[in-house]
């Protein structure tokens, strides 16, 4: 038997390639960009959602150099506190492009999973890298998706209450995200667009990760 | 029909469509006090004013009528239609066997009716008191089961809550303003729902431990059946014990044996039959428990019991 | 989503498979059944690809009756459920588990309704030869095993006869617990096994694929 994803792969119909702009924006300054974003996306009557994750990025080493570590990020929401919000992220390496494209690309699989995830990859070899967790706004616009989050450190005791926790810098990470299946170059367009309107409060742009990562 | 003065017809024609008018403002009032109290944007007052304001419409209807049929005549006899078996031409039209036809109708309905009527006047299944004027006295001091405060159930659950913590949570809620709906989880193995008029048992439905009694929008849904047949058949067996406990003197001992007898329904996966000794009968487990002795049975088993 | 069994029925010696099955499938339509389509149950199982390290293994199963889901269950029994998009992570992580050769083995049949069970009569085939027969049958309104093992042995003796005696290793550890799908799978994947060990030793490790 032919299984799902197989199937949803041929006929290209599975979302597995997220297009990427990103920006930051000063503590001070957020209240203005949550305005704005509330009068430009969907929902407008209604208050920005709000989220509130943790973190965990698990990564699976192997002896030789021909494996790369390969790290899989498992999420879930603190609150509220839900069991069925549990899912692994694996993202691709980035690619940044020439200029004609606008928007960072890289391989995306959200799996929605069962609430025993951090036990089960344990057991299949992988180990905790590093955690923190994430307090946010999410917007959405069609099918783009808007989050305003400020980074946190996990508390030293292990406990997840905002309040013991530090921040990591005074500015909110602003991300522009759409997860679609591949040849979707468009959508770019669309995002781009889209990041314009909220120029001058904000600059969204394909931020090169690999260059983050040397300095 | 023919002979009538054309004022007559007119009269009649008035008065069939002020009933259908009467009939049409009767069902909108219905439908509008069935729908509920729910529509939380309109204050009470609205509401109020908009059944005010349909009553009126009834009201109004109903006088209009009244008098338009103060001023019709009785028409006697059958018309013309007497005359209709000296037509030679009797089978070019259908007429004559077609009112024979609506004759012998009428004549079974009237007969039927009247069977109806006796067998109802032998067996009232009347669940209120209706004050016959022969003992006004007694009526007065026995306060009607469905008219209790709310509070009166509300501290009679408080009591079973505590009582029956470890095998049972039992919840209310009021959706419709006075009347309660009371939600009683029964261990791992069903979920009741319980509809009450004032402190009566009005309507009972019970589902799987994994069904909800919610539908999308978060509302109480009392109306939809269980997925599976079990719990289909279990709530016919409910319902029917709450007319078996029926106890309009006194209602809360009703509603406690109800309970005492629900929680019997904790093993009704794992208790065979009593008397044929097996699980399974036409593929659904032991379904009843006896009324007194709390005894699992099959349906059919239980008829055989009863018939001996 | 009820309690569930899976029995191992035993093909008699000088019979057919196929006959077999058909005789299942009359009893059970003789019972008053009626036939709900078909379903598959498969399994493929992931191996760690160095030798040095511990040995693991990953299986992953997939049953028609959830599509959308995917399970997928380590040597040690924990079984994560995730969606069916958890195929696509086991490829990113084919440089440390590679798939076993052969390795694909399926239970395929038809599905029948009798008010408030389902059953399931399954020919099993690894690697596309057939290995034996896996009757399921669910109980859907109860989701305590211990409860109502007593009512599904009574329906599976009517139909298997002797071999509905044998508790499923998974109920026999949960019977107070509630049931979920991912202990039905469990049982498949330990019947599953089960057949690969009477027919085949052990291949080894496929490299590249």
């Amino acid at each position: 038997m032919e299984n799902t994803f197989s199937v949803g792969l041929k006929h290209n119909i599975a979302p597995h390639q997220e297009f990427l702009l990103q920006g930051s924006i000063l503590d001070s300054h957020k209240e203005v960009l949550l305005h704005r974003l509330r009068g430009l996306c969907d929902n407008a009557e209604k208050a920005p959602e709000p989220f509130y994750d943790h973190e965990m990025v698990f990564m699976l080493r192997g002896a030789t150099a021909q494996q790369n570590p390969v790290l899989f990020r498992v999420r879930r929401s603190v609150e509220p506190r839900d069991d069925t919000s549990w899912h692994i992220r694996y993202l691709g390496t980035s690619e940044v492009g020439d200029k004609s494209r606008h928007t960072l690309v890289r391989a995306c699989f959200d799996v929605a999973c069962s609430n025993n995830v951090v036990q089960f990859l344990n057991e299949m070899g992988f180990k905790l890298d590093h955690e923190y967790c994430v307090k946010g706004y999410f917007f959405h616009k069609g099918r783009m998706k808007v989050t305003v989050s400020k980074i946190f450190r996990m508390a030293p005791s292990g406990g997840s209450d905002i309040n013991t926790q530090e921040a990591m810098s005074h500015s909110h990470l602003v991300e522009l995200s759409v997860v679609a299946p591949a040849g979707q170059e468009q959508i770019a367009d669309d995002m781009k667009n889209f990041a314009e309107q909220l120029k001058p409060l904000i600059q969204l742009e394909k931020v090169d990760q690999k260059r983050l990562s040397v300095q | 029909m023919a002979n009538l003065p054309p004022v007559q017809i007119e009269n009649i024609q008035k008065a069939l469509n002020l009933t259908q008018k009467l009939r049409s403002n009767v069902t909108q009032l219905f439908q509008k006090l069935s729908d509920g109290f729910d529509d939380v944007e309109n204050n009470d007052k609205t509401l109020l004013s908009e059944i005010q304001k349909s009553l009126g419409s009834v009201n109004k209807d109903f006088s209009d009528l009244e008098t338009g049929s103060n001023s019709l005549t009785q028409v006697t006899g059958s018309g013309n239609s007497q005359l209709l078996c000296i037509d030679p031409v009797i089978d070019k039209t259908s007429t004559y066997s077609q009112i024979l036809q609506s004759y012998k109708w009428t004549d079974k309905m009237r007969e039927q009716a009247a069977y109806a009527h006796a067998l109802i006047k032998e067996n009232p299944f009347k669940r209120t008191h209706v004050p016959s004027g022969l003992f006004p006295k007694r009526i007065r001091r026995n306060q009607l089961a469905y008219s209790y405060p709310p509070n009166r159930l509300d501290e009679l659950i408080n009591l079973l809550q505590v009582q029956y913590i470890d095998t049972m949570n039992i919840s209310v809620v009021r959706p419709l303003g006075s009347s309660a709906v009371v939600q009683v989880v029964l261990g791992k193995t069903l979920k009741a729902l319980l509809v009450f008029r004032g402190i009566v048992i009005e309507w009972v439905k019970v589902k799987g431990f994994m069904e909800e009694f919610q539908n999308e929008d978060g509302k109480v849904d009392i109306w939809s059946s269980s997925r599976y047949e079990v719990f289909r058949k279990i709530t016919n067996h409910v319902t029917a014990a709450t007319l078996h406990y029926y106890l309009p003197e006194m209602p809360d001992l009703a509603i406690k044996s109800i309970m005492i007898w629900l929680q019997s329904y904790s093993t009704l996966f794992s208790a065979p039959c009593q008397k044929c000794g097996k699980f399974l009968q036409n593929g659904l487990p032991a379904t009843w428990r006896c009324l007194r002795t709390k005894k699992a049975y099959h349906e059919q088993c239980k008829l055989m019991i009863q018939m001996k | 989503m009820g309690v569930v069994s899976v029995y191992m029925f035993p093909v008699p010696e000088g019979k057919s498979g196929q006959q077999v099955v058909e005789s299942l499938q009359k009893s059970i339509e003789l019972l008053g059944a009626t036939k709900t389509g078909n379903f598959c149950v498969d399994c493929e199982t992931f191996q760690t690809s160095i030798q040095n390290t511990q040995q693991r293994q990953v299986n992953i199963l997939h049953s028609s009756d959830h599509p959308a889901s995917c399970f997928a269950i380590l040597d040690a029994g924990t079984c994560l459920v995730a969606d069916s998009l958890f195929d696509g992570l086991m490829q990113k992580l084919k440089h440390y588990y590679q798939q076993r050769k052969g390795s694909k083995i399926e239970s395929k049949g038809q599905r029948y309704e009798f008010g408030d069970f389902v059953f399931k009569v399954g020919s099993v085939s690894l690697a596309s030869s057939f290995k034996g027969i896996l009757l399921e049958i669910e109980y859907c309104p109860c989701i305590i095993a211990g409860d109502c093992w007593g009512l599904l042995k009574e329906m599976a003796s009517s139909i298997v006869g002797n071999v509905a005696e044998q508790q499923p290793n998974v109920i026999k550890n949960k019977l107070e617990h509630v049931y979920t799908t991912a202990d039905t799978m469990c049982q498949y994947l330990e019947h599953f096994n089960n057949y690969k060990k009477q027919t085949i030793p052990p291949t080894a490790v496929s490299t590249g694929r």
